[in-house]
């Protein structure tokens, strides 16, 4: 009984969980909870960075994050 | 609902904790990536009481502090502040006008009035700095001649025009590590060292950070030079030289992950409050 129910909480933890695919690499990427539109995140894979462009249901676009720019700072 | 105008372009760590910190405080956080805007004063529609102006690309952020000011907006921090701390040169002048303890600079255009820069300063070594630069890329510390002029001729040839400004100031034997602290509207609330064993002590860059009593010297000072600048939400770096606590720069759009967890400080929450608080007192 009470393995049922750790898969089932398991089952829906990781549904609840956003995943994307590397645009770079083609890895799946499990993208960590809270994450914003805008961030900056890495792959665990390749370790490309990339930029969290839109967050939708379950999953996010994510693109290869622009070099650092001779503006940028603080 | 009291609401910001959170204007960003890549969302930091900083940015996160300052979401987290708004919507604790049951206050309303828009977030507004700059870079899917269009500023044009006949259509924009500003539906936030606040900016909060936190972008990583000074010339965007610049832009758009102007023209939600020009729209009768609120910013934080406003542009004359922003102009001045973007600017390294006039963060200095500004510094040495209203008499706050800063290091020796000068501002040469080549190489011969680079050199005689130097010898006002003191001689070598010194430290030439991209005026706008930050993140501590492209510092140098130069020992010699020979290495001045390798780092001029660089600059002559490959950087941008504002390259070709070149900022010096003497060079200070530090005890492996500066300071910085945090100014939230008319208080210093709180200061980390930056340790490492480079000169340059970035946390950025691999530096440590831990937390640094804010004695009244240093509150004092670091409140000096906010008003020199006229802030806002501040941090002010500073080096711990043989003649006491001098002021090296100031940070419009700080970076202060690493320091809430050291000073037991919420620096996110503050910056909340006092845009609240700039609310409250502007209606
Ligand atoms: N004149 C100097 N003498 C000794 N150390 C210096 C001097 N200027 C800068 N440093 C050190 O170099 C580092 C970066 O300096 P500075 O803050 O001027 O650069 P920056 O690129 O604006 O960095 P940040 O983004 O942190 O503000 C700091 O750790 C500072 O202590
Ligand atoms: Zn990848």
């Amino acid at each position: 009984m009470l393995i049922i129910k750790k898969v089932i909480i398991y089952l829906f933890k990781s549904m609840s969980k956003l995943f994307s695919i590397c645009p770079v690499c083609d890895a799946q990427v499990v993208l960590a909870e809270g994450v914003e539109e805008s961030e900056i995140i890495s792959c665990s894979d390749c370790r490309c960075r990339l930029v969290v462009e839109k967050i939708e249901k379950n999953t996010a676009a994510l693109t290869k994050a622009p070099e650092v720019e001779e503006d940028w700072g603080e | 609902m009291p609401t910001i105008g959170l204007f960003h372009s890549t969302v930091r760590a900083e940015e996160k904790l300052i979401i987290r910190a708004a919507r604790e405080k049951k206050a309303g956080i828009k977030l507004i990536d700059i870079r899917n805007e269009v500023f044009n004063p006949l259509h924009y529609r500003p539906d936030f009481d606040i900016a909060l102006e936190r972008s990583v690309s000074t010339v965007k952020g610049g832009y758009a502090t102007e023209f939600l000011e020009a729209l009768g907006a609120v910013v934080i921090n406003p542009s004359g502040v922003a102009r001045i701390c973007e600017d390294k040169f006039l963060t200095s002048l500004a510094l040495q006008k209203t008499g706050v303890p800063t290091l020796k600079f000068a501002m040469a255009f080549s190489l011969e009035q680079a050199m005689a820069a130097v010898a006002d300063l003191g001689g070598f070594p010194v430290v030439v700095k991209p005026p706008l630069g930050s993140w501590g890329r492209m510092l140098a510390k130069v020992n010699d001649r020979d290495s001045l002029e390798a780092i001029i001729e660089h600059k002559d040839v490959l950087g941008s025009p504002q390259q070709k400004a070149y900022y010096l100031q003497e060079y200070i034997q530090k005890p492996g590590r500066d300071i910085r602290s945090f100014v939230v509207g008319g208080e210093t609330i709180c200061a980390i060292y930056r340790t490492s064993s480079h000169w340059i002590t970035n946390t950025a860059l691999g530096g440590k950070a831990t937390n640094c009593p804010v004695t009244k010297e240093l509150s004092q000072l670091s409140l000096q030079a906010a008003k020199a600048v006229r802030g806002g939400i501040l941090a002010i770096d500073i080096i711990e030289t043989s003649e006491g606590l001098k002021v090296n720069e100031i940070n419009h759009t700080m970076e202060f992950k690493n320091s809430e967890e050291p000073t037991g400080v919420s620096i996110s929450g503050a910056i909340v409050d006092y845009c609240l608080q700039k609310i409250n007192s502007n209606d």
